[in-house]
């Protein structure tokens, strides 16, 4: 069942443009990420949608009815706030209660409704409790808590974990997935932080200048990037420039600077050669490693030097210098001993799958 | 109901409270002090002739010297006022001790709520025929009488209002300002009162010259004060509008000089308030650059 | 050497705040000592005798009543006709963001800039040329004008640290902009509203400039009948009279601190020029 869509939603601040020609839909369930720089528009989408701006183009759409004019209490809109918004003069309770008490819940179920809700984010016997008596991680529960209390048709996520410590953010991340999931709410994650848009939104859109660049599943983002804002904006990458050409069985070949000829991946949709741009994903290249290129798939091999090995936990990261003098940046597990060494000669390979070709300079 | 016009009618009533209590009555006074005064009357007549005759007379040494005593006294007062503040609103700002903090802070609000005249009068008992006027003018070997004696009850009584002021106005100041800055300074070699000049002080300028400016906007109106305390040897400016009004009715001499008083007040304020913020504009060049 | 110069420092300014406490405590001692005098004729401090005649002769004293009466009525119609006026006018400076919001403050704040002899001055001349001359309605405008700006600006920084999700978060939980301003914004701006009326009532109270130039003999404020009396008497009701309006202007601070803390107005801007 659709339960949002918006259709070419265009909303201007004077000559700027804030969001441009905007389309998706969501699904009852689903979860979608609005990812992008700050300033991209995905703000600005989220109070369309919410109602505290009105499109200048285009329409929103709840379960198919236009919600145009109709301020944000009249449209029902889970919100949680970046810094959570939660009335510091009220209690824990009070906060959660508020949304059910001023949409006309009956009176009598709203104490079962706020227990139920404080026990779905975990925080039973809280209720009395003033919002500066929690931690950051327990006042953000506390303001799903309350977004999710009236049963919203749309849960709209600001930036959700950005205020909370690094380690916190990553245990409420899981939390987080698993309470939407358990409410079955239809929802959109709004982020800066590729991780948080990846980890929770079942579908992923890029924006960039209150564009839409790439809507897809997070692993099709993140392997097969349309643009190289996208690629850049998610994950980690290796750039090589260059004119494609003798493009054959899907695969092409790159005669990059430096003298580098390599074999790409050829894109479906850009039959023309020339000018590209080529990403290699730093855990895609393998190091030292002799694989032979099985049949006829052709391999990319080149000779490098490690110059600079960093431990990073589980996983270990290396520079290598390969001739023309360009930097990569490698990624392998790291397996309890590592044998590269700075200074070290080594062979890197990768496969021509794994470069992903994308139009010059988008 | 649009956003624009709720702001428009949450204005209103403020706006009708200025219009007629100020804005209104002080466009008035303007047109007054232009008016020709006929001595005898009670204020101009409705169609007296325009003059500049009022402002003119402003120049004369006898009214100059209302303004040459106000200023004396505001700049003199104000001036003692902050350099007799500032260690006390460092200490209370530093202290350590939550009650005593509290309790401090309690003192300087109760001594600034303290109702000016209750002030003055207090002052007058105690420095006063039957307070310690005889033993203070011994010490100062001068009569109670004298000039001299009434001059040093008024700046008494402009510092027992402004001090409290000032203390409170300085403690804002220095609870912005990093007790680091002075330990770093202490480890480097400083001395404590060294550390306190050549770091603390400078910081605190905008802060003095704010709370110097506010003491001399309210020594510049100024008026129970030099009024009970002056005995009639001390006026400011604000008692010679009183003057005018009370004694002799004329309107149109004290409207000149209720106008002129306006714009030196506005002049001070709005002044040095551009002064501060210069001061801090070229400081962050300087510290760019 | 370093060590004596610090240490001289630091006996001078022990010496600092001991005169202070001496200059600024002692008259208030000498009055308060001098208000229970209870010797038949004008003695110097401290006195021999104490009693309470003077307060007694305070408390029958129509001219002195009449003073305070008026004075309490005019504080509460002065403070609730500008607390309302002024919470308006800093709710709409709130959330008005133009061109001219900078002028539009200093508009509201400027009653405090003009000399309060000039507004009184500016005031007599006004009614006395729209023919209005009785002293109470004269006094009521007055008190209004002089009060209103704290009313502004207290509300406004009381304002200012509401943040704006706060009402976008109640919207988006159903309720109204009405709704959401008496749910959310009037709570959390009620100290500051608080801290402005108290501050109004004091001023109000205080006043002596402009009510000198509007009182009638008929309409007059307790200051201002302490003024006339304190230049013709010398009579120590007077001392009796400055401790009941002292004793009113400590229950306004305790009420201060009660519903804000005085920690919490210092830095707050309400008393920058």
């Amino acid at each position: 069942m659709r339960v949002l869509e918006l259709s070419h939603a265009t909303k201007r601040y004077g000559a700027f443009v804030a969001v441009e020609d905007v389309s998706f839909t969501v699904e009852k369930g689903q979860i979608l990420s609005l990812l992008g720089p700050s300033g991209c528009g995905k703000t600005t989408t989220l109070r369309l949608i919410s109602g505290f701006e009105d499109a200048n183009e285009g329409a929103v759409l709840f379960s198919g009815v236009d919600m145009k004019g109709r301020r944000p209490y009249e449209r029902n809109v889970g919100l949680l706030f970046q810094d959570y918004a939660l009335f510091p003069h009220m209690t824990v309770a009070e906060n959660v209660s508020y949304g059910l008490r001023r949409r006309n819940f009956d009176k009598g179920k709203i104490p079962v409704r706020v227990a139920e809700m404080l026990a779905l984010v975990k925080l039973k016997g809280f209720d009395d409790r003033r919002p500066n008596q929690l931690s950051g991680g327990q006042q953000q529960r506390v303001a799903l808590a309350r977004a999710l209390a009236t049963n919203p048709e749309v849960v709209l996520l600001d930036e959700p974990l950005s205020a909370l410590d690094a380690k916190l953010r990553h245990e409420l991340r899981f939390e987080l997935k698993a309470i939407l999931s358990a409410v079955n709410a239809t929802t959109i994650v709004v982020t800066h932080d590729q991780e948080e848009a990846m980890s929770l939104g079942d579908s992923v859109i890029v924006m960039s200048a209150g564009k839409i660049m790439q809507q897809g599943a997070p692993t099709e983002i993140y392997a097969d990037p349309k643009t190289r804002f996208v690629a850049e904006f998610i994950g980690r990458s290796n750039w090589f420039t260059g004119e494609l050409r003798n493009s054959t069985n899907g695969v092409a070949e790159l005669k990059a600077a430096g003298g580098i000829r390599m074999f790409v991946r050829m894109p479906e949709s850009s039959p023309n050669l020339g000018a590209f741009d080529v990403c290699v994903r730093p855990e895609r290249i393998r190091i030292g490693a002799d694989i032979q290129s099985s049949g006829d798939a052709p391999m990319n091999q080149m000779r490098g030097t490690i110059r600079d090995v960093a431990h990073l936990g589980a996983d270990l990261h290396l520079l290598v210098e390969i001739p023309g003098g360009q930097l990569l940046t490698v990624t392998e597990k790291y397996i309890g001993q590592s044998f590269e060494r700075a200074g070290q000669e080594v062979s890197i390979t990768f496969f021509p799958q794994d470069c992903v070709v994308v139009p010059s300079g988008s | 109901m649009s956003t624009t016009k709720r702001t428009v009618l949450l204005l209103l009533p403020g706006f009708a409270l200025f219009l007629a209590f100020l804005a209104l009555p002080l466009a008035n006074v303007v047109d007054e002090s232009f008016r020709f005064f006929e001595p005898g009357r009670i204020g101009s007549a409705k169609d007296a002739p325009y003059t500049l005759l009022n402002y003119a007379e402003i120049l004369e040494p006898a009214y100059l010297r209302y303004f040459a005593e106000t200023f004396r006294f505001g700049v003199l007062s104000s001036l003692i006022a902050i350099v007799v503040s500032f260690p006390i609103a460092y200490s209370v700002a530093r202290q350590r001790s939550p009650w005593l903090r509290k309790l401090a802070i309690g003192f300087f609000v109760g001594m600034m709520f303290l109702s000016t005249l209750v002030r003055v009068y207090a002052l007058q008992l105690t420095f006063g025929s039957t307070g310690y006027a005889h033993f203070l003018a011994g010490v100062l070997n001068v009569s109670p009488n004298s000039r001299f004696y009434t001059e040093l009850i008024v700046v008494f009584g402009l510092l027992h209002y402004l001090i409290p002021i000032s203390v409170i106005t300085l403690l804002g100041t220095i609870q912005n300002l990093n007790p680091r800055l002075i330990e770093a300074s202490q480890v480097l070699g400083a001395s404590r009162l060294r550390s306190h000049l050549s770091i603390t002080l400078p910081l605190c300028v905008p802060g003095l010259l704010s709370a110097f400016l506010i003491c001399f906007t309210l020594c510049l109106s100024a008026f129970v004060i030099p009024m009970v305390l002056g005995k009639g040897k001390v006026l400011f400016v604000s008692n010679l509008i009183y003057a005018r009004f009370s004694e002799i009715a004329d309107y149109p001499s004290g409207s000149a000089v209720a106008i002129t008083m306006l714009i030196i007040a506005l002049i001070a304020i709005y002044g040095i308030t551009w002064l501060v913020a210069k001061g801090f504009s070229n400081q962050d060049r300087g510290r760019s650059s | 050497m370093k060590r004596y110069i610090d240490n001289a420092a630091d006996w001078l300014s022990v010496i600092n705040v001991a005169v202070l406490l001496v200059f600024l405590v002692v008259p208030i001692v000498v009055m308060i000592g001098m208000s229970f005098d209870g010797r038949e004729y004008m003695g110097g401090f401290p006195p021999s005798q104490f009693s309470v005649r003077w307060y007694v002769s305070f408390f029958s004293d129509a001219y002195y009543l009449r003073g305070l009466s008026t004075s309490l009525l005019l504080a509460v119609i002065a403070t609730v006709v500008s607390t309302t006026a002024g919470v308006s006018a800093a709710l709409a400076l709130d959330r008005y963001s133009g061109p001219g919001k900078q002028a539009l403050e200093s508009l509201f704040i400027s009653p405090l800039v003009v000399p309060a002899v000039v507004i009184g001055f500016a005031l007599l001349l006004f009614f006395a040329m729209i023919g209005i001359s009785d002293g109470f309605t004269r006094l009521v405008g007055g008190h209004i004008i002089i009060t209103f700006p704290y009313t502004v600006r207290t509300t406004l920084a009381g304002l200012v640290g509401i943040r704006k999700t706060l009402t976008e978060a109640a919207m988006s939980l159903g309720a109204n902009e009405r709704q959401a301003f008496w749910d959310v914004t009037f709570p959390l701006a009620r100290t500051g509203i608080v801290a402005g009326a108290v501050f109004a009532f004091a001023f109000s109270m205080d006043d002596v400039a402009v009510s000198l130039f509007l009182t009638s003999p008929d309409s007059y404020t307790l200051p201002v009948a302490m003024v006339s009396m304190m230049r013709t008497n010398f009579d120590l009701t007077i001392a009796a009279a400055a401790v009941v309006l002292m004793i009113f202007t400590f229950t306004l601070i305790l009420i201060l601190d009660w519903t804000i803390g005085l920690d919490r107005l210092i830095g707050k801007g309400v008393f920058r020029s």
